[in-house]
């Protein structure tokens, strides 16, 4: 295969975004810019329709990996930039772009009036092409490119609103939090090119295959992990994603749903051929996986600001894929990551009408109550999204989180009994929303009569993703034949790629274990009734956790932020120290010092000549003498 | 041959003279002398291309006392180096262009850009170490005469701990001389001829000599700490000539000059330099964080930039040579912008402190933009310049010496987390009480224009760097180990 | 015109030629002027067509290095020559009295002439400095002057009789005695107390800034020339004399002393001559290097290169300071402004003397150096090197307050003079801007 065979709709993919992109940004944006949002809803289109058309060369076993260009080359080294088309990529691709596309539309009234109306749209869309750009790296290097530009990318979106504090405070915190992360990716990307000269995932897949053992293999992976934990949010580095709600919320919802933060779990999907070689990794990736989930959880219950429950929601959720993956379910992991991009981005989408409603920018559950009436549109979207979310049948969620408790299930032990204790949080949490927010009238709580339905264009495009979210249950069959159709044999141009791989890690999604399945909605209904005890049957009761220690606790987030605040803050002290003190006092100090010190010496000695001639002979008869001595010794 | 060597530092001395006698049409000649320059570099790089980029375009002329002549050669390399030197120039002399400033301010920026071309055609060691030390006066009285309001300390302090580098680097290559005429009985400055076997003991000395001479302009931490008050107290351009070529001047001296004449001896000294380049690289970035003054961060900035190629560069494997010498190109690019765009805001407000502005992306949107990019590019953003270069030294380095390229990359993490908060609190942050931010106002045309040529040269050299790489790589083969 | 003794010839018959002329009521300033330049340029025409080799019966000696040290000698006095106050035939005859005597001391044959030689010298110097400044000023550092050269005579005389008593020769000898040592060593202490070695340099500071600028620029090139030659011809005459091995050492302390001294000197005459203590320190080295390494004809290049550059560079000096009559560094401030084409002149030549490229500084220095590095001297080249970056400091210091400082005080009257400070610049740049006038310099001490 070659460049000239690369169909169409791949060229399509960046092509069209980068154009809408040059155009909104040379032409548009002077000419008009409040039409800016025209040529990449435009571009949306094009790239939707390219990544469907490709799910389906896919689906039909047409995948490639063609290498298009060389990148870089120095020596025998040389990185080549190409494009890999296939199973996994392109299931993920055809979510992120549909959901994403929906979430541009969505964009263009929710953004509506803003004065930054163009630059926003410009950086969406580069966030937007630089997800695609990254599920279609065919090499660790082209992919590292991506994941940088989607981080930064976030920054600017996140920091969008860049007259607020809080706004420029997330934007960095998720900046350099993701920075420490890739500080791994790239340290994994240079140890990869150390040890096996190649960074191309199928070479690499060949070379794991092979049998031979690389030593630097468990560092690889370690750091890999360490780069998507960053990414996805996983404990310890989950703690910016929370705050990044800072930006608009089409922002968040892209981030959460679609481009950011599924980019670890992909890097890890990418690369598990070669962190399952790596004894015990796995089951460290299952871990982290799980206590996220379980703590994030736990957390989101105890949130108010709506954005924050579906942030730490988020979390939990990247938590169980992690889980899922550590389990070696590459296959539910990818479900669970496709079904949770369209009712997350529902549930964002649906908390921004909200506030789009109320004139706010951010939405606390004591703000509004009662919605179900005045907003009907964005009720159903919400329910049907949460429904989905808290894993109730038949809804999408359904499946894919029934495949991960069942791979828990098989799995045993503590991480069984944690991802039982995740469905039912989840159910709690969103439930305890959607009662608040839709139904609950609490006194405290304002009269929802004066809250209006979103117009249409905010209100369709969350409404079909809810109904994508209820039903992507249906995607089960597809998914398994595009994973498995992607990752087994590549008809290809790269050496060797027609071999067929025996990859590791489980492929197929487990098929419905009707006990699992029982045991996970009975926990979802005990999440959702205790929401229900909570707050709708005895509204008196103190759900909130107000003061004392349970509020600290939940609000530090069990104390790792001050921890982490704590760490940040002594970094810059130890900058301060060092910029100032170390380099100016003593450094520069001595080198100014040195000079000081010569000048001093010059003004003593010269105090030396004072003009007396006895002084002068007394001079000359010692340095003789010296002389003298010295010759006749 | 359609254009000697000679020309290349012959066209900007003339511009100097040129400049100095024109009084006030002097910026005309300065743009006129620094496009010819330019012309110049590309004629024969692009024409009388170094082929393989070995040591192929040599001028000798006749031998004088004690075998000093005057040779010049040029590879890929020193075409590359001298290019950017053109470049710059070009740009400084465009960007200064509003400047109302002496005929002696254009002369002095010619007259630089004819040392630094001399030092980098240079294949007598006599005559490279004259052109070196020439670099500095024009220097010297670009910080001192139109420097801000520090800057008599800071030119002479630049000039003096510079030279303190450069009399050991003169004391060490007297001695290789020396050593040389007393086992051949031949007089030779020809760094082709000369041959450090004839050093015997004292090899190290010598080493450590001409080591010490160019980690001095490096800078290597701890020899560093001219650098920020020379940056700071520089005009605008004079930061840029400084940041983007005059501190090449050491890698150039070390891959030139040290490693091919020392080859055991530089990797026996590998954990030291090494160690030291490593340091640099979080030192800096730790300086940078700890600044209140934009052009004291982007000076640390440096440091720590110089470190890991100066890591690249040590490690000498294929990626970390080319990419060593190719973040010489890039740093020069990115920093020069970032120092441009600092100047920019001086001209206006005559501020510097980060605390002193705020607000200045609705302000200056442009401004803001480029300022970006650059920072971005700066931290070594895939897709822009500065990764490249960052990849392939850490690459390099990473197989050369595994632990200090760990460290270096901790340098290159921290960087985000200098820049982007100074970012902020000059474009985001909304304008405090004493800001001067209402001074601002947005780049005109022409500066724009000169900062789309540096964005655009950042991006190019980001997205496809191969042709760059190719360009350089072979006049590095061999000093692959 | 082949005669041994033409250059001292020249200056006898300006010597007496002024005195003659000084009988009358009054003088003609311009003859008297004229006879002064003609009297040093012949000397240098009679010094580049003197015979090669040794007259016994005249007591002198012909050599490269006298030829080229007469030339030398020459240079350093032309600007006096040329400034000479005409009106006052006194101080013409004490210059080219002086002069008569380097002369006499770089063609001497043996040690008494040497000694002869010397006080010849010194005798009207001491008188010049005294006549050249009135006020007693002038006087107070002439006296200081005489009883410190006295003291150096005195030395000479004792360590020649030593010497003799020991060798029973007054020329060359081969071996010597823990006596004829210690005699060599005290003329060569009388040498040093000539090039103002430490710590035999406390009189030069005091000398140098009492003097008028152009006497001292006159002192610190030609005196210092004929001194250097002094102690290259003691290390000749006694090639197994001790001292030689510890003139690298002296000289890199004197060096580095006379640079640390002149950081704090407010008053530029002061200043330069501690700087010329600084530069002596450097020749002292070159000639303990030249005496080490077997006192090899191509050796004595770099001190001729040196002394020619420092001829063009210390005279340039003095003379900015005559023409843009400041007294102290304070009032440089300012003046590159004002006095334009002069103040670039002096600039270079500062940075002549700070040893910058490309500069005949620089290349005195690099030579200098080299030899010493050469001689397996690294710590005296190192220190060397020290003491010229931090001699960089006050030069910059100059360089700075002409040029960035604002300007204090009342606007400068120039005095007369300012072609020669630029003619010395271009001289250094020429210098160092053409290796190959090295070459040619290379042919001189072997010719």
């Amino acid at each position: 295969m070659t460049a000239a065979q690369v169909p169409l709709a791949a060229w399509l993919l960046f092509a069209a975004p980068v154009s809408a992109i040059l155009f909104g940004f040379f032409v548009m944006r002077r000419v008009k810019p409040e039409w800016t949002h025209l040529p990449i809803l435009l571009s949306c289109v094009i790239v939707t329709a390219a990544a469907f058309w490709l799910a389906a060369d896919v689906y039909t076993g047409h995948s490639f990996d063609l290498n298009l260009f060389r990148w870089a080359a120095a020596g025998a080294f040389g990185v080549d930039f190409g494009l890999r088309i296939d199973g996994p990529g392109v299931a993920v691709l055809a979510m992120v772009s549909l959901v994403g596309s929906l979430i541009h539309l969505y964009a263009a009234g929710y953004m509506k009036g803003d004065a930054a109306f163009g630059r926003f749209f410009l950086i969406f869309h580069l966030f937007f092409l630089a997800m695609i750009g990254l599920l279609t790296a065919n090499n660790y290097v082209q992919l590292y490119l991506f994941w940088e530009l989607v981080g930064v990318c976030s920054y600017l979106l996140v920091g969008f609103w860049f007259h607020k504090e809080s706004a420029r405070a997330a934007a960095l915190k998720a900046f350099i939090t993701n920075r420490i992360g890739d500080f791994g990716l790239l340290l994994a990307v240079l140890l990869i090119v150390l040890q096996f000269k190649v960074t191309h995932f199928h070479l690499l897949y060949l070379k794991a295959a092979s049998g031979v053992s690389f030593a630097l293999l468990p560092l690889i992976g370690v750091c890999l992990v360490w780069a998507a934990c960053a990414k996805s949010a996983q404990f310890p580095l989950y703690f910016w994603l929370p705050d990044a709600m800072e930006g608009p919320t089409p922002t968040s919802a892209l981030m959460h749903a679609a481009t950011m933060v599924t980019a670890g779990v992909f890097l890890l999907v990418r690369s598990w051929p070669l962190i399952a070689l790596v004894p015990g990794l796995p089951d460290l990736v299952a871990w982290i996986g799980g206590v996220t989930a379980l703590f994030a959880a736990i957390i989101a219950g105890t949130k108010k600001d709506l954005k924050r429950i579906l942030a730490y929601s988020t979390v939990s959720h990247l938590g169980l894929m992690m889980l899922a993956l550590g389990l070696g379910q590459v296959g539910a992991a990818l479900f669970h990551l496709v079904v949770h991009g369209f009712f997350k981005a529902a549930l964002f989408l649906c908390v921004g009408n909200i506030a789009h409603a109320l004139h706010q920018s951010t939405v606390n559950v004591d703000d509004v109550g009662g919605l179900h009436k005045s907003m009907r549109l964005t009720y159903l979207s919400f329910l049907l999204a949460a429904l989905s979310l808290a894993g109730v049948f038949p809804l999408g969620g359904f499946f894919s989180k029934d495949a991960i408790l069942d791979a828990a299930w098989h799995h045993g032990g503590p991480l069984a009994l944690m991802s039982m204790l995740v469905a039912a949080g989840s159910a709690f949490y969103i439930f305890r929303m959607l009662f608040l927010v839709f139904y609950g009238a609490r006194s405290q709580q304002k009269d929802a009569a004066h809250v209006h339905e979103a117009e249409p264009i905010l209100g369709i495009p969350v409404l079909f993703l809810a109904l994508g979210a209820a039903a992507a249950g249906l995607l089960k069959a597809p998914l398994e034949r595009f994973v498995v159709s992607g990752l087994r044999g590549l008809p290809s141009g790269l050496p060797g790629l027609n071999l067929v791989l025996n990859l590791p890690g489980e492929l197929f999604l487990p098929h419905l274990n009707w006990i699992v399945a029982g045991l996970g909605t009975l926990m979802a209904a005990l999440g959702a009734a205790t929401a229900w005890r909570l707050t709708m049957s005895d509204p008196g009761f103190d759900w909130r956790w107000r003061g004392g220690v349970a509020e600290a606790m939940f609000e530090s987030d069990f104390g790792w932020k001050i921890l982490i605040d704590r760490g940040a803050r002594a970094v810059s002290r130890v900058a301060d120290c060092i910029g100032r003190v170390l380099d100016k006092g003593c450094l520069d100090g001595l080198i100014e010092g040195m000079a000081g010190l010569t000048r001093a010496a010059g003004t003593l000695i010269a105090r030396s000549a004072q003009g007396r001639v006895n002084d002068y002979l007394w001079w000359m008869v010692i340095g003789t003498a010296l002389l003298l001595g010295r010759v006749l010794r | 041959m359609i254009l000697p060597l000679t020309t290349l530092w012959i066209v900007p001395l003339i511009g100097a003279a040129v400049c100095s006698m024109m009084g006030s049409r002097s910026k005309h000649a300065a743009l006129i002398f620094s496009a010819a320059f330019l012309a110049a570099v590309g004629i024969i790089g692009l024409l009388q291309r170094p082929t393989e980029g070995l040591l192929v375009i040599n001028e000798i002329g006749p031998a004088w006392a004690y075998g000093i002549s005057y040779r010049l050669s040029a590879d890929s390399l020193s075409i590359g180096l001298i290019g950017l030197t053109a470049f710059l120039n070009l740009i400084c002399v465009i960007a200064s262009w509003e400047l109302e400033v002496s005929a002696g301010y254009w002369a002095c920026f010619m007259a630089l850009s004819a040392a630094l071309t001399g030092v980098f055609l240079a294949r007598d060691l006599f005559f490279f170490y004259i052109f070196w030390e020439a670099t500095l006066v024009p220097m010297f009285f670009i910080i001192g005469l139109w420097g801000s309001s520090n800057r008599l300390h800071a030119a002479v302090k630049f000039f003096l701990f510079t030279f303190l580098g450069s009399v050991l680097m003169l004391l060490a290559l007297l001695a290789l001389v020396s050593a040389h005429h007393r086992a051949t009985g031949v007089w030779t400055w020809d760094l082709a001829v000369l041959d450090a076997g004839t050093l015997g003991s004292a090899a190290p000395l010598v080493f450590w000599g001409l080591v010490l001479g160019f980690a001095v302009k490096i800078p290597m931490v701890p020899l560093h700490t001219w650098l920020p008050d020379a940056h700071t107290e520089a005009p605008a351009a004079g930061s840029v000539m400084l940041a983007g070529v005059m501190l090449k001047m050491g890698v150039y001296g070390l891959l030139r000059v040290a490693l091919p004449l020392f080859p055991i001896l530089s990797w026996d000294a590998l954990p030291i330099l090494g160690g030291l380049a490593a340091f640099s690289t979080i030192y800096g970035a730790l300086c940078a964080m700890a600044q209140t003054d934009l052009k004291r961060m982007i000076a640390y900035s440096s440091i720590a930039h110089l470190g890991f190629c100066l890591l690249g560069v040590l490690s000498r494997t294929s990626q970390g040579l080319t990419g060593g010498a190719l973040q010489l190109v890039n740093h020069g690019l990115t920093t020069g912008a970032l120092f441009l765009m600092v100047g920019f805001l001086y001209e206006r407000s005559h501020k510097r402190g980060l605390s002193d502005f705020g607000d200045l992306a609705s302000r200056a949107p442009y401004l803001a933009f480029f300022f970006g990019f650059s920072t971005l590019a700066s931290i070594g953003l895939p897709g822009l310049n500065g990764f490249v270069g960052e990849f392939l030294s850490l690459s390099g380095a990473l197989s050369a010496l595994p632990v200090l390229a760990f460290a270096g990359m901790f340098g290159v993490t921290l960087a985000a987390a200098y820049a982007l908060p100074a970012f902020q609190a000059v474009f985001w942050a909304p304008a405090g009480s004493g800001s001067v931010s209402a001074k601002v106002t947005d780049l005109n045309y022409r500066e724009r224009a000169v900062l789309w040529t540096l964005s655009g040269l950042m991006l190019w050299i980001g997205l496809a760097p191969r042709p760059w790489l190719a360009w350089f790589e072979p006049a590095l083969r061999g000093l692959v180990r | 015109m082949m005669i041994p003794l033409g250059p001292q010839a020249a200056l006898a018959t300006g010597v007496l030629g002024t005195l003659s002329l000084g009988l009358m009521r009054r003088p003609p300033a311009l003859a008297l002027r004229a006879l002064a330049l003609v009297a040093v340029v012949s000397s240098m025409i009679f010094a580049v067509w003197a015979p090669i080799g040794a007259f016994p019966s005249l007591i002198i000696l012909c050599d490269a290095k006298s030829i080229a040290w007469q030339c030398l000698i020459g240079l350093g006095s032309l600007p006096l020559a040329l400034w000479l106050d005409g009106e006052d035939d006194v101080l013409v005859a004490l210059f080219l009295g002086a002069t008569l005597g380097m002369s006499l001391l770089v063609t001497a044959a043996n040690l008494p002439m040497l000694f002869i030689a010397l006080e010849f010298m010194s005798l009207p110097a001491y008188l010049l400095v005294a006549r050249s400044r009135p006020g007693s000023r002038g006087v107070e550092a002439a006296i200081k002057y005489f009883f410190a050269g006295g003291v150096a005579g005195a030395l000479f005389l004792l360590g020649l009789s030593m010497y003799y008593a020991d060798t029973r020769s007054l020329a060359a000898a081969a071996a010597l005695s823990p006596l004829g040592q210690a005699g060599a060593t005290l003329m060569a202490a009388a040498a040093l107390f000539k090039l103002g070695a430490f710590p035999l340099n406390w009189w030069l500071p005091d000398v140098y800034e009492a003097a008028a600028p152009e006497v001292s620029g006159f002192l610190s090139t030609a005196m210092k020339s004929a001194a250097v030659l002094f102690l290259m011809r003691l290390c000749e005459l006694a090639p197994q004399a001790k001292f030689a091995a510890y003139l690298p050492a002296i000289g890199a302390v004197t060096a580095l002393v006379g640079s640390v001294m002149a950081l704090r000197q407010e008053r530029l005459q002061r200043l330069f001559a501690y700087s010329s203590i600084s530069n002596a320190g450097l020749l002292i080295l070159g000639v303990g290097a030249w005496a080490l390494a077997g006192r090899p004809a191509d050796g004595v290049i770099a001190l001729l290169f040196f002394l020619v550059a420092y001829a063009l560079m210390s005279n340039g000096t003095f003379a900015f300071i005559k023409y843009a009559g400041i007294e102290t560094r304070a009032q440089l401030k300012g003046r590159g402004a004002m006095l334009f084409a002069p103040s670039v002149a002096f600039t270079i030549l500062l940075f002549s003397l700070g040893g910058v490229p490309p500069t005949g500084g620089f290349i005195a220095k690099l030579l200098l150096l080299w030899r010493a590095v050469d001689a397996n001297l690294l710590w005296p080249a190192v220190l060397g090197g020290l003491s010229a970056l931090i001699s960089l400091a006050y030069y910059l210091g100059m360089t700075r307050e002409l040029w960035f400082e604002a300007p204090q005080g009342p606007e400068p009257k120039p005095d007369s003079g300012a072609a020669l400070v630029i003619a010395c610049a271009v001289g250094v740049v020429l210098l160092g801007a053409a290796p190959w006038l090295m070459s040619s310099f290379s042919g001189v001490p072997t010719r």
